[in-house]
């Protein structure tokens, strides 16, 4: 079996056991109880925001918290004395990460369509999850490098929720307005990430779910070097918080 | 196994190396202990050739390459003991074994293990449920998963009771006989002089001294004998050197002709060279 599929599978088990899971899910269910008692039938807007603060929030907090663990029982030297690359390692976390975030998704979308009245392409709304989850992932990876303990990763979470989603929900609910403030948050991941879900409707324009998608992708690849290099520099400091 | 030589190693906040310059050599097949007070460089070492820790100055030929040239299959061939438990908690210590063992293209049947060290019953239990001693004994079956050439073992018999202890030391001498190679890192002198064919002391990032324990003994001992004996009634003590001792009159006459109730050569323990040439005592 390859090395990483090994990884992958070692990751979910612990999310079931750490009850990471369970916590995505219990999540899922308060979406689903707001898609219940919310006054709409039609729920095609609806689904993509839901998902949108549930894959930027769940993606940083899980990954955040699960690395936290490896790193308070010291399984991450267990690791890293295994043959296994840094790349197998931090991919196979990555990856895993996503996966509660698209059965979040798929909870979300199983009963819009039963009970609800829901227009959206669930296979483009996946392609859009697994791009912001993976960036997201990413964040609350390297937020972990900022931290020494659980309660500082919430700190830096609660931060990031305030730095970056906050706004671009403020706006998505048009509670702001200003003109300068709706173009400044452009520069947000979270701005981008909502776009390419909100995308997935048909309701935005192209170029700017191009655009967005790119700033995904280049942004995925720089917070991937940049845990690269901060693992290294872990290492290279003995382990130390 | 491995050729050490001037090896320096400095961490990135440090204004001073950890590791000021250090040469010895591992052979095959042997158990070589890495000895020294606490924050002396030992684990440093130890991560350098285990290869946690890259940047490091001098040389390290493992098998004759230089470990820099190693891949990440070097850790098909060596095995890790931390004095840490490094064990996913929630997960059984079973669940633990097996994810780990599918990493590797080599396993041992660690129900052997398991059952040697008396944690064959419990296997099905959460790890978090293991006591102390119990984690230890994980943690040593966690280095031995992957059936290695070379073992690197730090504290492998700390906080365990003497029967699982020698259990441990058992094993560790059987990997030795079987062509094994060990770098032991240990406070516990008894099992270096158990356990090791030699061993290296460190002071201040170097090695102060490094032979045999037999022969560090010889260097570090007085060459004189204690004796304790009866004398009408009243208990007497005499020193004598052991230069010509079975020419010494008066020593021979004592053990002809009184009770004896001890007799001791000076000859050094571990524990006293280690204080010697470290300057700290060995349970620090």
């Amino acid at each position: 079996m390859s090395r990483i599929i090994i990884l992958f599978k070692g990751e979910l088990l612990r999310l079931q056991r750490y009850r990471l899971f369970a916590a995505s899910i219990f999540v899922s269910i308060m979406w689903v109880g707001v898609l219940h008692f919310v006054d709409m039938v039609n729920v095609t807007g609806l689904i993509p925001q839901l998902v949108f603060l549930d894959v930027t929030t769940m993606a940083v907090l899980l990954v955040g918290v699960s690395f936290i663990y490896e790193r308070d029982e010291a399984t991450l030297y267990s690791m890293l004395i295994s043959p296994i690359t840094k790349s197998e390692y931090i991919w196979a976390k990555l990856l895993s990460h996503i996966t509660p975030s698209i059965v979040s998704l798929s909870i979300m979308f199983i009963y819009a369509k039963i009970f609800k009245t829901l227009d959206v392409n669930y296979f483009l709304l996946l392609g859009g999850v697994v791009l912001v989850a993976l960036f997201h992932s990413q964040i609350g990876f390297l937020l972990t490098f900022y931290t020494k303990d659980f309660t500082g990763l919430v700190m830096l979470i609660i931060t990031f929720f305030l730095v970056s989603i906050l706004p671009v929900i403020l706006d998505e609910f048009g509670i702001v307005t200003n003109e300068v403030f709706r173009k400044l948050i452009f520069l947000l991941p979270a701005k981008s990430a909502l776009m390419i879900i909100m995308g997935t409707t048909g309701t935005m324009e192209s170029w700017k779910i191009i655009t967005s998608i790119v700033y995904m992708v280049l942004g995925s690849t720089f917070l991937y070097y940049l845990i690269w290099k901060k693992l290294q520099d872990h290492f290279q400091r003995g382990g130390e918080k | 196994m491995y050729r050490i030589r001037d090896l320096r190693f400095r961490y990135p906040r440090n204004s001073e190396d950890t590791i000021g310059g250090i040469s010895f050599d591992i052979k095959k097949g042997e158990i070589f202990g890495l000895l020294g007070p606490s924050g002396v460089g030992k684990s440093t070492t130890q991560k350098l050739l285990i290869k946690l820790l890259g940047s490091y100055r001098g040389e390290i030929l493992y098998k004759g390459k230089d470990l820099h040239s190693y891949n990440d299959s070097y850790y098909q061939d060596i095995g890790v003991g931390f004095e840490m438990p490094v064990f996913f908690s929630k997960l059984t210590a079973e669940e633990n074994l097996r994810f780990f063992k599918q990493l590797y293209a080599s396993n041992i049947d660690t129900d052997i293990l398991l059952k040697r060290l008396g944690l064959y019953e419990d296997r099905n239990r959460r790890v978090s449920e293991y006591s102390k001693g119990m984690k230890v004994r994980l943690n040593f079956i966690r280095a031995m998963i992957n059936n290695p050439n070379m073992l690197f073992l730090d504290e492998p018999t700390n906080g365990l009771d003497p029967k699982n202890a020698r259990i441990i030391k058992e094993i560790i001498k059987e990997f030795r006989q079987q062509g094994g190679t060990v770098l032991l890192t240990t406070h516990l002198m008894n099992d270096v002089d158990e356990l090791c064919d030699r061993v290296a002391f460190m002071a201040g990032g170097k090695i102060v001294e490094i032979s045999t324990p037999k022969e560090l003994k010889l260097k570090y001992s007085t060459r004189e004998l204690d004796i304790e004996y009866m004398d009408d009634g009243t208990i007497r003590k005499s020193t004598f050197s052991l230069d010509g001792l079975g020419t010494n009159n008066e020593f021979m006459d004592i053990i002809r002709k009184r009770p004896i109730i001890t007799l001791h050569s000076r000859e050094s323990t571990l524990d006293d060279i280690f204080i010697k040439v470290t300057g700290v005592d060995a349970g620090v």
